[in-house]
């Protein structure tokens, strides 16, 4: 069962996924995956292993599926024409490791068939955009990984392409360079480009993505907006602990609330709940802090994690309709 | 960004040739070819030197049969060719760098021309630059073997750049296979009597010297039967088997899928 | 209470020098899973499996046509079962094993040093020393793989299917020949292998580098063996008593290693001299290398 939100838009999407299905010999990377991307952000989250890498493969060219058809802006994926289309920011942090950045930016853009003063207008364009102008010079092999991120986002850059294809790029990058770059991707959102962006961190994609695509274990679990999404977590059991003076008296109470599944008390002072609709208990917690005076020290929820959402997702999926 | 680019296929593919180029010369493996060829050349300057137990100078036959069929033909110029060819696109396939050159819209078969070119170009001016040296060291009497000579190493290195770029495209550990091709296949079958020695790009190469040459290089009849074929026939084979490598190489990289 | 921690430090340390099994196991686990390998392996074996039924066609033929075996044997001094039979089989295994232990030298130590895999090792309750020799063990028994135990294995044939109990009872050295020359090629060329990986990890330079230790040098040993050869000198005896032939590493283990078969060969001092140069340098530079990576990391 995959859960459907409201991913395509009224224009021809630029990438059309139809029932694609991948294979590494006996191992299926891809089951049967149909989506479509349209301008804006969209969010591919998975956990490792899940085939986000596989499907941006695909998309980018770089692999062909074993059944159905990736289109990009109307041409096979696999063709050169596709790829004119599309920006490929890779994983690893591999580059042309002696190159300097800017030197390396440069020649991607002849790379794309720039020459002469247009490579090198579009090389200054893109080093501002991500912030190296001034450290464009050095070789890349003396880079951090943040700034390695940077210059392989520039050279994904530096043709202009319709649909920028970016396989976990905050890896390694502080939370300030993450603002700038996520400012970034929004600007480019916001010109009408289709940003795609690859992430095992829930998280990381909700602030930033107009879209989500869950991706585990090969199967596309939901796709669609992130309030299509967020309804459907609403039904997600989560596991929360919460630290009180009296863990024995306050556990019947907590009991008594309708969003509460179960209460197990862990002495001296832990209890551990399992909520059935995460939103609704907690409104409901927050009423029942105030309103009684109970001395509460510590409430978290502790299966929150990407992995533990998909599992959740793959359990649902595999529920009859 | 201008969002009408004004773009260029064969200044994209000019790109691949220099990058492609720049990479190969600046890499460890010529840092090896310098050192050997420094000692070759050292060694037949040595040779060349005449003794006081034999003032002769050194003829051109003596330097074909002494230094450039041993040396050269057999050693340094297959080892050239593998050094640059076999590492060419499994070198960017372990650097993981191949991605960037996949992603870009030139048609996959053109990257792989630009490479070829690339890497043709640099082992070309290398082996004919060497062989030019090691000539020049008998006097004009090398002039002579030079001209014998040059054309057919030109030929044989297009051969030799074809088959090692073809295995790139087909292997990541490239350079071992064509390691075993070089040093086992050519140098076990040239001595195996038949039709076997035929698979070898250097039964041409030196079916070619031999034929009709002015200089007389064919081995000693005491020596294991080579049977090479006429000198048309070997220029034939060499220039299809380069073409076909290069076909099969453009066909096998526009298909493969690399991880 | 230092006495006890002092205790506790010798059986660590000695207890270290086990783990050089595992290290090899693991090593040579990591190339024989590799399908080039066995592609090269298998070609290491073609010289054995002629050598096996060229054995097994002269016992025939000693059996029913005496007199053609004796001309054969005298023909092919390569096949009269002596100490010269295993050992120059040993010897002509060369190329294939040269391009086997490069394949195996670049799996087995290149990618450690070129992608930061020694600390791995390092992290354990062992050092460099204990890594060498785990590495050392699993390039000496991919060395035996090809020459030691196929050797091993032609004369326990030559001996099963002549008069055996006779054969065993004289050329009973041969047996211990062939593993004393098989230690000090796994040994010299075990040492030198991982001294050039420990420099040159890539596999491009590493094959250009030993492809010119094990064939450029030789052809230019014989080229400077005939050109500063004396007027009136025979090209055999240039060959056997040149010292250019120095040149020639693996020349200079087959001089060597004709002392495990009883037989001295002109050239020994100079070629044991070399052999022990390059085993003590290639020692050297491998402990240099692995220090200098491990302050690295």
């Amino acid at each position: 069962m995959t859960i459907k939100g409201t991913t395509t838009t009224a224009a021809r999407p630029l990438v059309e996924v139809g029932n694609v299905s991948k294979w590494f010999g006996p191992l299926m990377a891809l089951n049967d995956i149909s989506l479509e991307i349209g301008p804006g952000i969209t969010g591919l989250i998975g956990p490792n292993g899940a085939g986000k890498t596989t499907l941006l493969k695909l998309l980018t060219g770089q692999s062909k599926p074993s059944l159905g058809n990736v289109q990009i802006c109307g041409h096979d994926a696999w063709l050169s024409k596709a790829k004119a289309h599309v920006g490929y920011c890779p994983y690893g942090d591999a580059t042309w490791d002696e190159l300097s950045g800017r030197r390396l930016v440069q020649v991607t853009a002849g790379l794309h068939g720039f020459t002469g003063d247009e490579a090198k207008r579009r090389t200054e364009a893109v080093l501002e955009t991500v912030g190296m102008v001034d450290r464009a010079n050095r070789p890349v092999h003396t880079y951090s990984k943040g700034m390695r991120q940077r210059i392989k986002l520039g050279q994904a850059l530096i043709h202009d392409p319709d649909l920028l294809v970016l396989d976990e790029p905050l890896n390694g990058v502080d939370p300030v360079g993450r603002e700038e770059l996520n400012e970034l991707f929004q600007r480019l959102a916001n010109a009408g480009k289709a940003v795609l962006i690859s992430s095992h961190i829930l998280n990381e994609m909700d602030e930033l993505a107009n879209h989500i695509l869950f991706v585990c274990r090969g199967k596309l679990l939901a796709s669609g907006s992130l309030e299509t999404i967020r309804e459907v977590l609403d039904d997600y059991p989560l596991k929360v602990r919460v630290s009180c003076g009296s863990p024995r008296q306050v556990a019947p109470q907590l009991m008594a609330l309708e969003s509460v599944k179960s209460v197990s008390v862990e002495p001296p002072e832990d209890l551990f709940l399992e909520v059935q609709n995460p939103n609704r208990f907690y409104a409901e917690f927050g009423e029942f802090a105030t309103a009684d005076d109970i001395q509460l020290s510590r409430l978290k929820a502790t299966d929150t994690s990407a992995e533990a959402v998909f599992d959740y997702l793959m359990e649902r999926a595999a529920r009859p309709e | 960004m201008d969002s009408q680019p004004n773009i260029s296929r064969f200044a994209a593919c000019l790109q691949v040739f220099r990058l492609t180029l720049r990479r190969q010369f600046f890499s460890r493996q010529t840092i090896v070819i310098g050192v050997l060829l420094f000692l070759a050349l050292a060694i037949t300057i040595v040779w060349a030197v005449p003794k006081p137990w034999n003032p002769e100078p050194r003829t051109g036959e003596q330097l074909a049969e002494q230094i450039l069929s041993p040396l050269f033909m057999g050693f340094l110029l297959p080892l050239i060719s593998l050094g640059y060819a076999s590492s060419t696109i499994s070198g960017e396939r372990t650097g993981q760098t191949l991605v960037y050159l996949l992603s870009t819209s030139i048609p996959r078969p053109q990257i792989y021309l630009s490479q070829f070119s690339a890497v043709l170009l640099l082992t070309m001016g290398i082996t004919l630059g060497c062989l030019g040296t090691l000539c020049v060291t008998v006097g004009m009497d090398g002039v002579a073997v030079l001209r014998e000579f040059a054309p057919v190493v030109t030929l044989a290195t297009v051969c030799y750049v074809a088959l090692f770029l073809l295995f790139s495209a087909w292997l990541r550990r490239a350079t071992f296979l064509a390691l075993a091709y070089a040093l086992m296949i050519e140098t076990l079958t040239a001595n195996i009597p038949g039709v076997v020695k035929r698979i070898t790009v250097s039964f041409y190469a030196n079916s070619w010297l031999y034929d009709d040459s002015p200089l007389d290089l064919a081995p000693n009849a005491n020596l294991p039967p080579y049977e090479p074929v006429s000198g048309g026939i070997a220029v034939a084979v060499l220039l299809a088997a380069s073409i076909g490598f290069l076909a099969l190489g453009m066909w096998l990289f526009s298909r493969k899928e690399y991880e | 209470m230092s006495e006890s921690n002092s205790d506790n430090e010798s059986v660590i340390q000695h207890k270290a020098w086990f783990a050089a099994w595992p290290i090899a196991r693991t090593a040579m686990h990591l190339v024989f899973r590799r399908k080039l390998f066995w592609v090269l392996f298998a070609l290491a074996l073609l010289s054995f499996l002629f050598m096996f039924g060229a054995i097994y066609l002269l016992a025939t033929l000693r059996q029913q046509y005496p007199q053609v075996e004796q001309f054969i044997t005298g023909m092919l001094k390569d096949l009269d079962g002596s100490g010269t039979t295993f050992l120059n089989f040993m010897v002509a295994q060369g190329t294939v094993t040269m391009i086997l232990l490069a394949f195996a030298g670049s799996v087995l130590a290149g990618n450690d040093h070129s992608r930061g895999g020694l600390i791995f090792y390092l992290s354990r309750r062992i050092n460099v020393v204990h890594y060498a020799a785990g590495k050392l063990l699993a390039i000496g028994l991919i060395i035996s793989l090809t020459t030691t135990l196929p050797a091993l294995v032609l004369f326990i044939e030559y001996g099963l299917l002549g008069d055996t109990g006779t054969y065993f009872g004289e050329k009973y050295p041969i047996f211990f020949g062939i593993l004393g020359y098989g230690a000090l090629l796994s040994l010299a060329v075990g040492l030198l292998l991982f001294a050039l990986v420990s420099w040159m990890p890539k596999p491009v330079p590493l094959v250009m580098l030993w492809g010119g230790l094990f064939v450029f040098l030789p052809i230019l040993s014989r080229i400077l063996t005939f050109a500063m050869r004396k007027p009136g000198m025979r090209r055999r005896d240039a060959m056997e008593e040149s010292p250019w032939r120095l040149l020639d590493f693996w020349n200079d283990l087959y001089i060597v290693g004709n002392k495990f078969f009883g037989v001295d060969k002109p050239l020994f001092t100079g070629a044991a001299v070399v052999v022990c140069a390059v085993c003590i340098i290639s020692a050297l530079a491998i402990v240099v290398r692995l220090r200098q990576l491990q302050h690295q990391s």
